[in-house]
């Protein structure tokens, strides 16, 4: 191949590429810019053919209703409460397991770290039976608590902090322990500063996945007070309601929160995957 | 306003419970402003635990309405008016998964008190004896006679048992478009023939003769099957019976709506309230709907110019299906004479007729007349023996469940009608024997 | 809890000692437990006891509603000969031979390609954006979008003179349209994924390889592939083990019909746990379930790890 070949082909790879990515880019987006254009139409004008791809007199109507007609900040609070409460204790009780994995030998370490691995796969559908069984006996059925406590125990993040401190050095712990610290105090002081960025990212993924998670509210909650977003939209389309702007405007809203986390901290989502993903 | 609020507050400052406060302040702070202002002051503790005060009963119904919630605090507070030593606590139990969210409810131990009953759920609570029997206690006596002799020996039966009193029903009848019924030349069915006429010339363009939807798919199939001359269940209600040459008459009739008629929309495109919103924006000429339809008609959509009639003949004679809902008491509730209270007052003619004017359905009691003006009211008046609900089996949800896969397998063209009831008498025979 | 620890340490330190453990090795075992309690603890209450118990449930017949009582293995007969089970079983493994190769091979695709791409992180956030909403709420908006009569996507296919579908009345549609959705909601988690990984293989590496003779496309195959092959294997397993439990976009989407044809195991499951009331039913699905997950992953775990190591 000639080298000025070379450089043509390499410019329709290039603009090959970007045609891709455009198209992808479009179909991902779309039904983001369907739900949105929707939410702003008037109950008349959704049913129009051909399609009205740009809504001709865009109205805040569905909005108003979504936020006045039921307690939608009541639900989306609950998510919230739901979601960041998990991520929060979630990057404590890893973080602290991690290290132990980590920076330990102990008794039964090899086994332990086995079946947390193992269980890795047993998906929560598998474990929802129990779990109600197990919510009940606790006495926080229909309770914000039903949705807190179960997420605690998959082990994800136990074995991305286990991965990430064993790369830390030990001499600083060793250091530390020297100069007369609690042992959680060398925790306190040599690791957690060092995995600030893994706390985050664990912290993100968790809030994600628990703002985004449905069998666990299905099964474990039935009262408007205690209600997440995921439930309420889908109920949305099972109540006396055919206003599809409606449904998309409390689709939109919430969407809002969890874009907000992706534009503040867009570099824990990208990073936080590949870390999960460094072994395998 | 400012009443509700406060029992509001109060009613989830019960249900957090104590050394959650801490909790709360946690999240508060971690789940930024946002959450914090809707959060704090509804779940703060409030007052302390009424200890001696009035006893709270809690009261489940799923929603009639968008607006369900409000339309029962004045209904409340004139109870609770007249019931100092009473509080009631009312919940909205939403459609969507309320069978599940229900057996989740009374397995976790703390069901509602009183709770809304579509006829169809009951057995399987009744036959785990979550619901109250109302003859022991001796209060179906009390209330009896108020009511139709034969609904009160039906709706909220069991096993030859009383477990609850009606309070509402929701019949379905033909709803037809009387402007593109003219348009095409035709008058209302009343046979089967006609029928099928009335949807072939009705459907053109984008219009349709007749819709059906789903899920709940079944309610617009049954009445067809019983106007055949058959019967989805054995009167001792213990199997299958439409597996009958009528009721593969009525599904072979049913299953060319679509593939011989080709009047209807193609099958499962519409759930209720879309297919229901299609009717008001004249879309469909026929439609078999609920009286709901007929209240919110001449209010909302006055240029839609319709009629309510009965279902056109079959062989058998003409039928439609309804559901009736009742109200019972859990037989784990404490204030058992409390919640009856409640219940009396709400079935009474006061009490139900102040919540039913509300929302356009029909009241399960003959002494209210509040829907004259509806359309589908006479109908329902003169049609009363022929109007027919759900089976009741503890496990007929899953029998019907398969008996309708069939029947969408041969609406889709899979199998034959013959040939689907056939597999359905045995697979609904199996769901039934538990 | 840190009292009760401080409480209990001299005892078990005294009765280690006894039998001739060295102290500092109890003390550095306590430490570490007491470091793993917490997680421990929620890992046991929710993990390992619910696994064990829905064995146990798996024996019994029964209902939450109703008393339950031993009955041996018979619910696993039962439940495999089930026609509806079977029918489960396939849909859901259909599904994830539909979705998990169509998101792992057009990810890596898109990852390598984005190397010629400008806006990098614009194309990656726009790719990466469907998977920030919940699956029940993005199916909600799907059911709109292919509705057969108003969804934009016939709307299209009519403006372009093409058939409209009945996307999810269609028993032929139904189940690869679902499996569309997922597709739409995990490639973006996939190619971020890889787009990090290929960025960690270093440029020497295509550099020496180049000197061998290997561009294009068999650079990729044989150096990049080998290289990312332990990212393969974890999206690869994670995707099977999130896709064997499907069930928010049924439930929403579908219920599991028309005929069968979008229902699967957990769908099978929910219905069995909460609506029928057969609890035993239930927890044996989910055993199974749980067995074919665990084959299926070590299958994948024992293919490409073997090969990984030469």
């Amino acid at each position: 191949m000639t080298s000025s070949g070379r450089v043509t082909s390499y410019r329709l790879a290039r603009v090959l590429a970007h045609a891709i990515w455009i198209v992808a880019a479009v179909i991902a987006l779309f039904p983001f810019y369907f739900a949105f254009s929707t939410s702003l139409k008037n109950t008349h004008s959704q049913f129009t053919y051909p399609p009205e791809w740009f809504p001709s007199s865009p109205t805040l109507a569905n909005y108003q209703y979504v936020l006045g007609g039921m307690p939608y900040l009541r639900y989306m609070a609950n998510s919230l409460v739901v979601a960041s409460t998990v991520a929060v204790l979630k990057v404590i009780f890893d973080s602290m397991a991690g290290y132990a994995f980590a920076k330990f030998r102990f008794f039964g370490k090899k086994i332990l770290f086995a079946v947390i691995l193992s269980t890795l796969m047993i998906p929560l559908a598998v474990r929802i039976i129990p779990t109600f069984l197990i919510v009940r006996r606790l006495g926080i059925f229909d309770t914000l608590w039903a949705l807190i406590l179960p997420p605690l125990a998959y082990p994800m993040g136990i074995f991305m902090m286990a991965q990430f401190i064993a790369t830390l050095p030990s001499e600083l712990q060793d250091a530390a322990r020297v100069d007369g610290c609690s042992e959680f105090g060398v925790f306190r002081h040599t690791v957690l500063p060092l995995i600030k960025p893994v706390l985050a990212t664990l912290a993100i993924f968790t809030f994600l996945w628990q703002w985004t998670e449905f069998l666990l509210p299905l099964i474990m909650t039935y009262s408007p007070k205690v209600m997440v977003l995921t439930l309420a939209i889908a109920n949305l389309k099972g109540q006396l309601l055919t206003n599809w702007g409606a449904v998309m405007a409390a689709t939109f809203l919430a969407l809002l929160p969890i874009l907000a986390l992706f534009v503040l901290f867009q570099r824990y989502f990208i990073e936080g995957i590949t870390l999960g993903a460094i072994k395998g | 306003m400012v009443a509700r609020e406060n029992s509001r507050r109060d009613e989830s400052a019960r249900d957090v419970g104590v050394n959650r406060r801490q909790f709360f302040k946690t999240v508060a702070v971690l789940s930024g402003a946002a959450a914090a202002g809707s959060l704090m002051p509804s779940c703060m503790p409030g007052g302390a635990p009424a200890s001696k005060g009035p006893v709270t009963v809690k009261f489940w119904k799923s929603p009639h309405h968008e607006k369900e919630a409000d339309f029962w605090v004045p209904i409340i507070k004139q109870f609770e008016d007249a019931h100092p030593n009473i509080k009631i606590e009312f919940s909205v139990l939403p459609w969507y998964e309320a069978g599940a969210r229900l057996t989740t409810a009374f397995a976790s131990g703390n069901p509602p008190d009183v709770l809304y009953v579509v006829d169809a759920w009951g057995p399987k609570y009744i036959e785990s004896k979550y619901f109250m029997d109302f003859d022991a206690a001796g209060y179906s006596k009390e209330v009896k006679d108020q009511f139709d002799a034969q609904l009160f020996a039906k709706v909220p039966n069991y096993l030859g048992k009383t477990y609850g009193i009606p309070f509402l029903g929701v019949p379905r009848f033909l709803y037809v478009n009387n402007k593109m019924l003219k348009d095409a030349g035709v008058s209302a069915p009343t046979t089967w023939d006609e029928f099928t006429k009335v949807g072939t010339s009705t459907t053109k363009g984008d219009k349709w003769g007749y819709v059906v939807f789903k899920p709940g798919y079944w309610q617009a199939f049954w009445p067809w099957l019983w106007m055949a001359g058959a019967d989805i269940m054995n009167p001792e209600g213990t199997k299958a019976a439409f597996n009958t040459p009528e009721g593969v008459n009525a599904l072979q009739f049913f299953v060319d709506w679509w593939r011989k008629y080709k009047m209807l929309p193609d099958y499962g495109s519409y759930d209720q309230e879309q297919a229901e919103d299609l009717f008001y924006r004249q879309g469909v000429a026929m439609e078999s709907g609920h009286n709901i339809m007929a209240d919110r008609l001449p209010k909302e959509w006055p240029d839609v110019d319709f009629d309510v009639v009965m279902m056109p003949k079959g062989p058998a004679g003409a039928f439609s299906f309804a559901d009736f809902g009742y109200v019972t008491i859990s037989q784990a509730c404490q204030y058992k004479d409390e919640a009856w209270q409640w219940v009396k007052f709400i079935t009474s003619k006061d009490g139900a007729g102040a919540y039913l004017k509300n929302v356009g359905l029909f009241p399960a009691r003959p002494d209210i007349s509040i829907m004259e003006k509806n359309k589908a009211w006479p109908v329902y008046v003169n049609n009363m023996e022929k109007i027919r609900g759900a089976p009741m089996h503890p496990h007929f949800e899953e029998a019907n469940n398969r008996m309708w896969a069939q029947i969408e397998a041969a609406i889709l063209g899979q199998v034959t009608p013959k040939e689907a009831f056939a597999t359905a008498e045995g697979d609904f025979n199996q769901a039934l024997a538990g | 809890m840190y009292a009760i620890l401080k409480k209990m340490r001299a005892p078990i330190l005294s009765a280690f000692e006894r039998r001739g453990v060295k102290r500092s090795t109890i003390s550095r075992n306590l430490v570490a437990y007491a470091f793993l309690a917490p997680s421990l603890a929620f890992f046991v209450v929710f993990m390992i006891i619910p696994v064990i118990w829905t064995f146990g449930l798996s024996l019994q017949e029964g209902g939450l509603l109703r008393a339950t009582s031993f009955i041996g293995l018979s619910n696993y007969p039962t439940v495999i000969r089930d026609p509806r089970f079977r029918i489960a079983m396939l849909n859901t493994l259909l599904y994830a031979v539909m979705v998990i190769p169509a998101v792992l091979t057009m990810g890596l695709f898109l990852a390598v390609l984005l190397r010629q791409v400008v806006f990098k992180t614009f194309f990656k956030s726009a790719v990466f954006f469907p998977h920030l909403s919940a699956m029940a709420i993005a199916a909600v908006v799907f059911s709109y979008m292919v509705h057969p009569e108003f969804g934009p996507l016939n709307q299209m296919l009519r403006l372009l003179h093409l058939p409209a579908q009945n996307w999810l009345g269609d028993p032929q549609l139904a189940l690869p349209t679902v499996a569309l959705l997922e597709i739409w909601r995990s490639l973006g988690f996939n190619v971020i994924v890889y787009v990090a990984a290929l960025g960690r293989v270093p440029e020497e590496i295509y550099e020496a390889g180049r000197l061998d003779g290997a561009h294009g496309w068999s650079a990729f195959w044989h150096i990049t592939v080998p290289l990312i092959k332990p990212v393969i294997l974890f999206t690869l397993v994670m995707a099977t083990v999130w896709n064997l439990q499907m069930f928010d976009s049924v439930f929403v989407l579908t219920r599991g019909g028309p005929v069968y044809s979008t229902a699967t195991v957990v769908w099978f499951l929910y219905d069995n746990a909460f609506y029928y009331d057969k609890v035993g039913i239930a927890a044996t699905i989910a055993i199974l379930l749980l067995l074919v997950t665990l084959v299926l992953t070590l299958i994948q775990v024992r293919v490409l790890r073997s090969e990984v190591e030469y």
